[in-house]
């Protein structure tokens, strides 16, 4: 059952208005998973946290990141990874249509897959399935996922709407604790960085330079 | 050794430029073991590749895959003097005319276009990486150089140079200390050093000496009574600086105080567990109790750091924060500051009801964010202090009861703590329940209650 907050006294504990400054969603992207590798179809990005020189690698990181996680998920499975700070959420449907949501480690990862669940829902209901395994980005007829992104910032809202700890079952998913766990073996993340084609000179340089090794815990 | 890398250095570096920095052997010393292993442990791949020791300052060579500390005499390909200059210039320029400043970063770049690596756009600062070390290089060994000879510099010339060498570098205490005499001798205005600051905290918002630098300023420049300059007091932007020469009232060290309040949760919202910037919220709080009042501050506070743990509900700084803010608020009514609780947090009657109702905000937020260890550290504190408060009897002396005594604590009197005591029953049932870290958790709870509570 739902444990919904009652407060001991309501004036000061409206939970809701709390959540509406924080971000704790990145991004949420469908894809389509094809033979050899995956497809971007739509995205959305909040990367109002991040510094603003900073934005554009970030960006491209999330997309690569969520293009590896696709591609190495089976279809109908589910699975939530961990790199660093962040949490990558990711669902594969039997027909191949993906979705991933990259979130903060406090974001409930049941909320994240009944986001997933949702999005991918509308998408295929919006959008034919002839085109997903070819058509450009910016060719596909779909534009809720910015407003939806900014929706289920606040999962108590999203939550209210949809009921979501009956939907998805937390015994589903599968929990990585790094992303190294899902990549083949052998496969070295830094290797699959270098190769990538999608990443810029300065987002790779970014990425030698600017990894923290379990830095929350440490004093500078 | 050092012959041998010099043939290296011929081999791998193609020299564009080469001129010689004679830094003082005082200052190019080896490094010794312990900063060595600091360096390991810290790993900072982002100020090694930028050119400098993240410890100590000293500028570093990068030689392809080589890094070494210089030994007597370096050699360095680099730009000229003048060049350096002209953009140390750009950027102090940048920093005074612009007041809406608030970001500043390193923006990797391979320089092949020629143009000027300081990018200021929206109000945003960026410098492109090609030329940091070198500018650095160059302002590091001047501001050592001048401090060697001990001539009187020309005190702008010191800013500019320690303002460049701050912002690629400011865990360097050298160069903000030499900003502080500056500051006394009124060469800087507290104004513009304040901005200085939280933009150095955009980019590192963990970096304990800007924290420390605006502590000194607050004791040393802002809070001293100083006489109202000639031409009347300026409009103070608490959110940016305050002005420099007018004469401080409570109130405007109340909205200084305010600010800073501001600056600690816009640092805290960058780094996650930034114990520094939370550290430096608990001294302004101690500056409130000092120089305004607490019961005001007390009251704002709880509500904000409810807020803002019911969003980080990991996060052990923000709850040690609501911590401190408890006993205080709990020593306002033990000294009779306030009479009750209520007039810091209404509908709220004592303090009794105060640590129940934190132990239910803290409940539904174990219940909701499951496998978060730091709710239950923070659990075992409230219950520790309510433990304390509802068990303690006239009779007993200071130290503690022996264990036996424990038990009879809970079977005399109180139905109040075997309330919570019966609370935290069904809490642990609920979480060994799960499958999760959650059940390890609950198990751990279980465990401490036995053996600290005594149940």
């Amino acid at each position: 059952a739902y444990t919904s907050f009652v407060p001991a006294c309501s004036a000061s504990f409206d939970l809701l208005s709390y959540y509406t400054t924080m971000v704790k969603l990145f991004a949420i992207s469908v894809l389509y998973k094809g033979p050899e590798s995956a497809r971007l179809l739509k995205a959305a990005y909040d990367l109002q946290q991040f510094g603003f020189f900073q934005r554009g690698s970030v960006q491209e990181f999330m997309t690569f990141t969520s293009k590896i996680i696709t591609e190495r998920c089976n279809p109908c499975s589910r699975q939530s990874v961990k790199e660093q700070e962040y949490m990558c959420h990711v669902y594969v449907r039997a027909d191949n249509l993906a979705g991933v949501v990259i979130s903060d480690h406090e974001y409930q990862y049941r909320v994240a897959h009944n986001m997933i669940n949702k999005v991918l829902d509308d998408f295929a209901a919006k959008v034919p399935a002839h085109l997903w395994p070819s058509t450009e980005e910016s060719a596909i007829p779909y534009s809720e996922l910015p407003a939806t992104l900014t929706r289920w910032q606040n999962p108590r809202e999203a939550d209210a709407l949809t009921r979501v700890q009956e939907e998805v079952e937390e015994t589903k998913i599968i929990l990585h604790n790094t992303i190294e766990a899902v990549l083949e073996r052998g496969e070295k993340l830094d290797d699959l960085v270098n190769k990538s084609e999608m990443l810029s000179l300065q987002s790779k340089t970014f990425y030698k330079t600017a990894r923290k090794t379990n830095s929350c815990c440490s004093f500078g | 050794m050092m012959f041998m890398f010099q043939i290296l250095l011929i081999f791998k570096m193609k020299p564009k430029l080469i001129f010689k920095v004679n830094i003082n052997k005082h200052h190019c010393r080896k490094t010794s073991k312990l900063e060595r292993t600091r360096y390991r442990n810290h790993n900072k791949p982002a100020d090694f590749f930028l050119g400098f020791s993240h410890t100590s300052g000293f500028p570093l060579l990068l030689c392809d895959s080589f890094i070494y500390i210089t030994g007597k005499v370096s050699t360095l390909t680099t730009m000229e003097d003048v060049t350096c200059e002209r953009i140390m210039k750009k950027i102090e320029a940048v920093l005074s005319q612009d007041t809406l400043l608030d970001e500043f970063d390193i923006v990797f770049s391979l320089g092949e276009v020629n143009r000027s690596p300081v990018v200021h756009v929206e109000h945003k600062l960026g410098l492109e990486s090609w030329c940091v070390k070198h500018v650095y290089a160059y302002a590091y060994a001047k501001i050592m150089g001048s401090k060697q000879t001990k001539r009187r510099e020309d005190p702008a010339q010191v800013l500019r140079w320690t303002q460049f060498c701050l912002l690629i570098a400011p865990e360097v205490t050298t160069f903000w200390n030499l900003r502080k005499v500056l500051l006394g001798q009124g060469d800087l205005s507290a104004n513009l050093e304040l901005h200085f600051t939280r933009l150095i905290l955009s980019r590192k918002p963990k970096c304990m000496e800007v924290f420390q630098h605006r502590k000194w300023m607050f004791k040393n420049v802002i809070a001293k009574v100083i006489p109202q300059q000639a031409n009347g007091p300026n409009g103070i932007d608490p959110e940016h600086h305050n002005g420099n020469g007018v004469v401080f009232h409570s109130e405007q060290i109340e909205r200084f105080l305010f600010a800073e309040l501001d600056l600690c949760t816009w640092a805290a919202n960058k780094h996650q567990n930034n114990y520094h910037s939370w550290n430096h919220r608990l001294w302004v709080i101690q500056q409130f109790a000092t120089y305004v009042g607490l019961v005001d501050v007390c009251r704002a506070e709880y509500e904000e750091s409810h807020k803002w743990i019911s969003v980080h509900v990991s996060e052990h700084s923000g709850l040690h924060y609501l911590q401190y803010l408890l006993d205080s608020i709990v020593s306002l009514v033990n000294e009779s500051k306030v009479e009750n609780v209520s007039e810091i947090v209404p509908y709220v009657n004592s303090v009794t009801k105060l640590y129940q109702r934190e132990l239910d905000f803290n409940r539904d937020l174990i219940e909701e964010y499951e496998d978060h260890e730091a709710l239950f550290c923070h659990r075992r504190f409230l219950l520790t202090r309510l433990r304390d408060l509802l068990c303690s009897s006239p009779q007993r002396t200071c130290s503690p009861p022996p264990p036996a005594l424990k038990r009879s604590c809970v079977e005399t009197v109180n139905s109040e703590w075997s309330s919570v005591l019966l609370g935290e029953h069904f809490l642990i049932e609920k979480c060994t329940q799960k499958k999760t870290y959650q059940k390890t958790l609950g198990e751990k709870h279980a465990q401490w209650l036995n053996n600290v509570i005594g149940i």
